[in-house]
């Protein structure tokens, strides 16, 4: 019996380890499966402001350094106007300046979001492969077969797309944002607006598929609009850029889909999706925000140059922000399916 | 550093410099350069005042602040190119002027060459 035990908890720490969960669990302090059964949303609420707290510190000295060049850029104002050349390249140094400081810490938020989101689709799609067999076996081929496993299949298609295509490309306009800065004499923003169009034309493809297989027969939704709802619907649909609309529209199906979770995983599935989900889309909206801060001083001390690749910059975190957003969303809804499938 | 006493130092020193290169046209450009250090000299508390605003941001940091050094001494060299070359300008010396101007071109960029390996490896490192 303590063999058997032992075996367990062994397996157990072993699956979590190389999932990658026990690093997500730690940053909740969480060191065992009896500390998540016995977790309450408080500790949850106060363990995650705790996250976003330590979140917040890297962005906000991002900043102030950034307000630093600022400031040392709006010193060489009185340069501008007599003596072009030397001037302009003072712009090319205080840019270069705020690139490298902020590129670090972006390319990271890129790199952990794109590591999350990657980590969520992979286990997606082992879910979705493993929950079908367990159906098959336990005799439910029709639900197996049927609309809802297509959906399932989609949302595995969408989020492979939005992990393996979209934020690729969304770093490599990041790159691009930093070289157009740079050297005004190469204008790459032609280049960095069609990989943003291209990106958020793929992903408003993507939720518009998504919406309408959703709409053709709603398995997960709550009941009408009330005006709180609609409310909340209208607040995403400015809050989120690009897809802030279709985002919107999904609302009741994720709230359905939550609600669908909290039913058969408990509070504890709820927690998990927050826990795995909140902190990307955190991170990517306190960048988003910061470098938009960020943008508003430079031009107040009429920078151009550093206005110009903040601007960039800003309109990048926006398309990974609305990749990730949509990502959350899908991510989910078929979860709820899921769930839908294994409860009907 | 009273911009009006700044003001009124420099018309007046403006004045006489032109008034002193009708005769002595070496002694005007003299007073020229003198004026201007001393300006610059008043000038230079103020512009130290803002140096230690950015650099308090960047020592409360935990970040790379090695980019702090970099654009104060940037700065630096603007500012005394520019001088040097409307100094050699307004004594009617272009050629000098232009090569003052070249010579801080150069040290910017020599400066801002560490800064140009950086990005390029960062964006390098993006792509692939």
């Amino acid at each position: 019996m303590n063999q058997k035990n032992y075996d367990f908890d062994e397996t157990l720490s072993e699956l979590l380890n190389a999932s990658g969960t026990d690093d997500l669990l730690q940053d909740f302090e969480i060191s065992g499966t009896t500390d998540i059964t016995e977790m309450q949303f408080s500790d949850f609420m106060g363990d995650f402001l705790g996250t976003v707290q330590n979140q917040i510190h890297t962005p906000l000295e991002t900043l102030g350094l950034l307000t630093g060049v600022i400031i040392l850029s709006a010193l060489a104002g009185s340069l501008r106007n007599q003596k072009q050349n030397i001037s302009q390249i003072y712009e090319i140094i205080t840019v270069l300046c705020a690139a490298g400081t902020a590129v670090r810490p972006l390319t990271d938020v890129f790199l952990h979001a794109s590591e999350i989101l990657e980590n969520s689709a992979n286990f997606m799609l082992a879910f979705s492969a493993v929950y079908g067999g367990i159906m098959t076996a336990g005799g439910q081929v029709t639900a197996a077969a049927g609309y809802q496993s297509a959906m399932v299949i989609l949302c595995n298609i969408a989020l492979e797309i939005a992990v393996r295509l979209l934020f690729p490309f969304l770093t490599m306009s990041l790159a691009m944002s930093l070289i157009d800065a740079v050297n005004p004499a190469v204008s790459l923003a032609g280049m960095i607006k069609l990989i943003q169009k291209i990106t958020v034309w793929i992903l408003g493809f993507l939720m518009a598929l998504f919406l309408g297989f959703l709409s053709v027969k709603s398995i997960v939704s709550v009941s009408a609009d009330r005006v709180g709802t609609k409310a909340i619907k209208y607040a995403i649909s400015g809050f989120v850029p690009f897809v802030g609309g279709a985002v919107s529209d999904a609302y009741s199906a994720v709230l359905g889909s939550m609600n669908m979770l909290k039913s058969t995983a408990g509070m504890i599935g709820v927690l998990g999706v927050m826990a795995l989900l909140l902190p990307v889309l955190t991170e990517l909206f306190l960048y988003k925000f910061l470098i938009a801060v960020a943008a508003a001083a430079s031009e107040l001390f009429d920078a151009s140059a550093l206005t110009r690749l903040f601007r960039n910059l800003e309109a990048v975190l926006s398309a990974g922000f609305s990749v990730a957003v949509s990502f959350s969303v899908m991510f989910i809804i078929s979860t709820g399916i899921m769930m839908t499938l294994g409860s009907s | 550093m009273h911009i009006e006493t700044s003001v009124i130092f420099c018309v007046i020193g403006c004045i006489l410099a032109l008034l002193l290169k009708q005769y002595q046209k070496v002694q005007g450009i003299l007073l020229s350069i003198g004026i201007c250090v001393i300006v610059m000299m008043t000038a230079l508390p103020e512009i130290q005042r803002i140096f230690d605003t950015a650099q308090n941001i960047y020592a409360q940091s935990h970040l790379d602040g090695a980019y702090f050094g970099i654009l104060c001494k940037a700065i630096g060299i603007c500012y005394l190119t520019q001088l040097g070359t409307d100094i050699c300008k307004d004594s009617g010396e272009n050629a000098i002027g232009t090569a003052v101007e070249l010579c801080g071109r150069i040290l910017l960029v020599l400066l801002s060459l560490p800064l140009f390996l950086t990005l390029a490896e960062t964006v390098l490192e993006m792509m692939t």
